[in-house]
C-alpha cells in the first residue's frame, strides 16, 4: 500500500509583490506525495509554481507566508512536520535528509575553489568525525557518479569542467549525506541531449541502487514520461492533473494534452503545432 | 540557392582544432536548413561567419550569386539588410533602455524613412501576434516569449530573404516554444523567406527543417533531407544523437 516519503497537503505559498504592494499566491492548495523509492515529477510552464513547491519542501522559498502541511516520512509511521521545524532542525534536513540539485551547475559551484575542496567541505559538514578521510570520500563519490577520471576532476576548478561534468559534481555533493529524497530542479535543462540522457540515466541508476526517492522538476513532459512513476502537472500555482505510469500517462485534461503536443511535436514537419 | 558556402574555415587563436574546419553547403530559396550538434560543434561560429560578424580564415560565402566573404562598405550593408538574425536570449538582443516602439523603429530610421512609423510599429506587432500597447513597454516588462516575438519583429522589419535563427527557442518552455515555432512557420509561408535554423534540440529541428546538417568538431558529419536523416541516419554520431533523444519517448503510453 501507499508508503510515501513525502506528503504535501494543501500547500499554499504567498509572495509579496512590490509592484502591486499586495500578496500574491504563487502556489495554491497543492497536494502531492512522493512514494518511497519512486520517481515523481512536477511538470509545468515557467511561472506555474513548480520550483517554489520544490523549494518549500526544505523551507528554502522564504515567502511572505505559507499554509498547509508538509510531512516528511524519513521512517514509515513517524512523519516529520516540516512546517513546524525551527531553523536548527531544518539545517539537518536541508542538504542532509533532503538534497537538491539545481539547473545551473555553473552558478552552484564556487569558481575559486577546486571541485575536490568543495566536495570535501560537504563531507566535513555532514561527517565531522571523518574529516581526515574527506579526500578519499570525495574520490569515492566522484566515481559513484561515473566520472571517468576522478583524480583529475578532484584537482580541477569548475571552469575546467563541461556542463555535464559539473552537474555530476553537484549530484555527487548532493549524495554525500545519503539523503532519502533528492529534489532535482531542471537538472538537465542547460545540457545537450546526449548529456541529458547520461544525467537522467545516472539519476535513475542511483534511485535504484541507493533506495533514493526522486522529485524531478521539469517543463519537458516528454522527458518526465520517460522516467517517472507519477507526474503532477502544475499550472498557475495549482496541480491540474496527476498522471501515472500505470495508466500509460493518459490524460483527461486539455491542458496536459496541450503540454504534451507542444513538447513532442508529433505532427507533420512544418505543420503548425497544436497548442 | 540563396546562400552557398564553400570550404569555410575558422580557427580561433590558441585553439588546437578549428571551430569550423572546412564546411560546404547550400541553402535553397524559401526552405529551412537545420543545423544540429552539441555544444562546441561549431554551429554558432558558422552562423557568425555567415552573418559576417567574424571573418573566415578561408573559404567562400556566396549570397544570391554574389561572393560576400570579403565584402565591405556598401556591399556588406546591402547584404546585411537582406540577412537578419534571431538569437537565443531575447533579453540580450534588445536594448533595455529603449521602448519596444523605439527598437522597432530603428531599421526604418536607418533607411531614412521618417513617416508613419507608428503605424509601421503597430503592423509589426500585429504580425507577431502582440497587442498594440506593447509599443510603449520596455524589454524587462515582457516575458521571454514576448521578447522573442519582438526580436522576430525586428528581424522581419528589414524584409530579409534569410533569417539565421541561432537557438531561438532554447530558453523557452515548451508551450511558448511551440507558439514561437508556429510564428516562424507562418512568417515563412507568408513572406517566402529562408531560414538557417540552429538548435541542439532535435525535435525542434525535425519539425522546422527541410534539410538537416549534423555538425561535430567543426565539420559536417551528415547532411540530407530531414525525413531521411531522422528515419535512417547513416553516420554513427547522428545515430547516437537521435537515440539520446528518442530514448525517453520509448516509455511513453499509447494514449497520449
Amino acid at each position: 500500500m501507499s508508503d510515501p516519503i513525502l506528503d504535501i497537503q494543501r500547500l499554499s505559498v504567498f509572495f509579496f509583490m512590490p509592484e502591486t504592494r499586495a500578496e500574491m499566491p504563487v502556489v495554491r492548495d497543492v497536494s502531492l506525495s512522493v512514494e518511497r523509492g519512486s520517481w515523481t515529477s512536477i511538470v509545468g510552464e515557467s511561472g506555474s509554481g513548480k520550483t517554489v513547491t520544490a523549494l518549500s519542501i526544505a523551507r528554502l522559498a522564504q515567502p511572505l507566508r505559507d499554509a498547509g502541511e508538509i510531512l516528511f516520512y524519513e521512517k514509515k509511521d513517524s512523519p516529520l512536520s516540516v512546517m513546524k521545524l525551527g531553523e536548527k532542525e531544518l539545517l539537518g534536513l536541508r542538504g542532509g535528509r533532503i538534497a537538491y540539485v539545481f539547473q545551473d551547475p555553473g552558478s552552484s559551484l564556487n569558481p575559486v575553489l577546486t571541485v575536490g575542496a568543495q566536495i570535501e567541505e560537504t563531507v566535513r559538514a555532514h561527517f565531522p568525525s571523518e574529516a581526515k578521510a574527506a579526500g578519499q570520500k570525495a574520490l569515492e563519490f566522484l566515481s559513484l557518479v561515473k566520472m571517468s577520471d576522478p583524480e583529475r576532476v578532484h584537482r580541477a576548478f569548475p571552469h575546467e569542467l563541461s556542463g555535464g561534468m559539473r552537474q555530476r559534481v553537484m549530484i555527487a555533493m548532493a549524495l554525500i549525506s545519503s539523503p532519502s529524497l533528492l529534489v532535482a530542479d531542471e537538472p538537465t535543462t542547460a545540457l545537450d541531449v546526449t548529456i541529458e540522457k547520461e544525467i537522467m540515466s545516472l539519476l535513475e541508476d542511483l534511485r535504484a541502487k541507493k533506495s533514493l526517492s526522486i522529485l524531478f522538476i521539469t517543463h519537458n513532459l516528454r522527458l518526465a514520461c520517460g522516467f517517472s512513476d507519477e507526474i503532477y502537472v502544475m499550472r498557475q500555482g495549482s496541480v491540474v492533473e496527476k498522471l501515472s505510469k500505470r495508466s500509460g500517462f493518459s490524460s483527461k485534461t486539455d491542458y496536459a494534452k496541450k503540454l504534451f503536443s507542444a513538447s513532442v511535436m508529433q505532427g507533420d514537419p512544418k505543420s503548425l503545432i497544436e497548442v | 540557392m540563396i546562400i552557398e558556402v564553400r570550404n569555410l574555415k575558422k580557427r580561433f587563436s590558441g585553439q588546437k582544432i578549428a571551430a569550423v574546419g572546412g564546411v560546404s553547403f547550400g541553402l535553397q530559396k524559401n526552405t529551412t536548413l537545420g543545423i544540429v550538434g552539441e555544444t562546441g560543434s561549431g554551429k554558432s561560429t558558422l552562423a557568425k561567419l555567415i552573418l559576417r560578424l567574424i571573418d573566415p580564415d578561408e573559404g567562400e560565402i556566396g549570397f544570391e550569386g554574389r561572393r560576400i566573404d570579403r565584402a565591405g562598405g556598401g556591399e556588406l550593408r546591402r547584404f546585411r539588410e537582406k540577412v537578419q538574425a534571431v538569437f537565443q536570449d531575447p533579453f540580450l538582443s534588445l536594448d533595455p533602455r529603449m521602448t519596444i516602439s523605439d527598437s522597432l523603429k530603428e531599421i526604418f530610421l536607418l533607411r531614412g524613412k521618417k513617416t508613419s512609423l507608428d503605424s509601421k510599429v503597430e503592423n509589426l506587432l500585429k504580425t507577431v501576434d502582440l497587442p498594440g500597447h506593447f509599443a510603449s513597454k520596455y524589454p524587462h516588462q515582457l516575458s521571454g516569449g514576448e521578447c522573442q516575438r519582438i526580436a522576430i519583429a525586428r528581424a522581419i522589419s528589414a524584409e530579409p530573404d534569410l533569417i539565421i535563427c541561432d537557438e531561438p527557442v532554447s530558453s523557452l518552455d515548451c508551450l511558448v516554444r511551440a507558439q514561437i515555432l508556429n510564428l516562424l512557420l507562418k512568417l515563412q509561408r507568408e513572406r517566402s523567406m529562408s531560414y538557417l535554423f540552429i538548435s541542439h534540440d532535435l525535435s525542434v529541428v525535425r519539425h522546422m527543417a527541410d534539410e538537416v546538417m549534423v555538425m561535430k568538431d567543426g565539420l559536417i558529419c551528415e547532411k540530407g533531407p530531414a525525413k531521411d536523416l531522422f528515419l535512417s541516419p547513416k553516420h554513427p554520431y547522428t545515430r547516437n544523437l537521435i537515440q539520446s533523444f528518442e530514448y525517453p519517448c520509448q516509455a511513453l503510453g499509447r494514449d497520449l
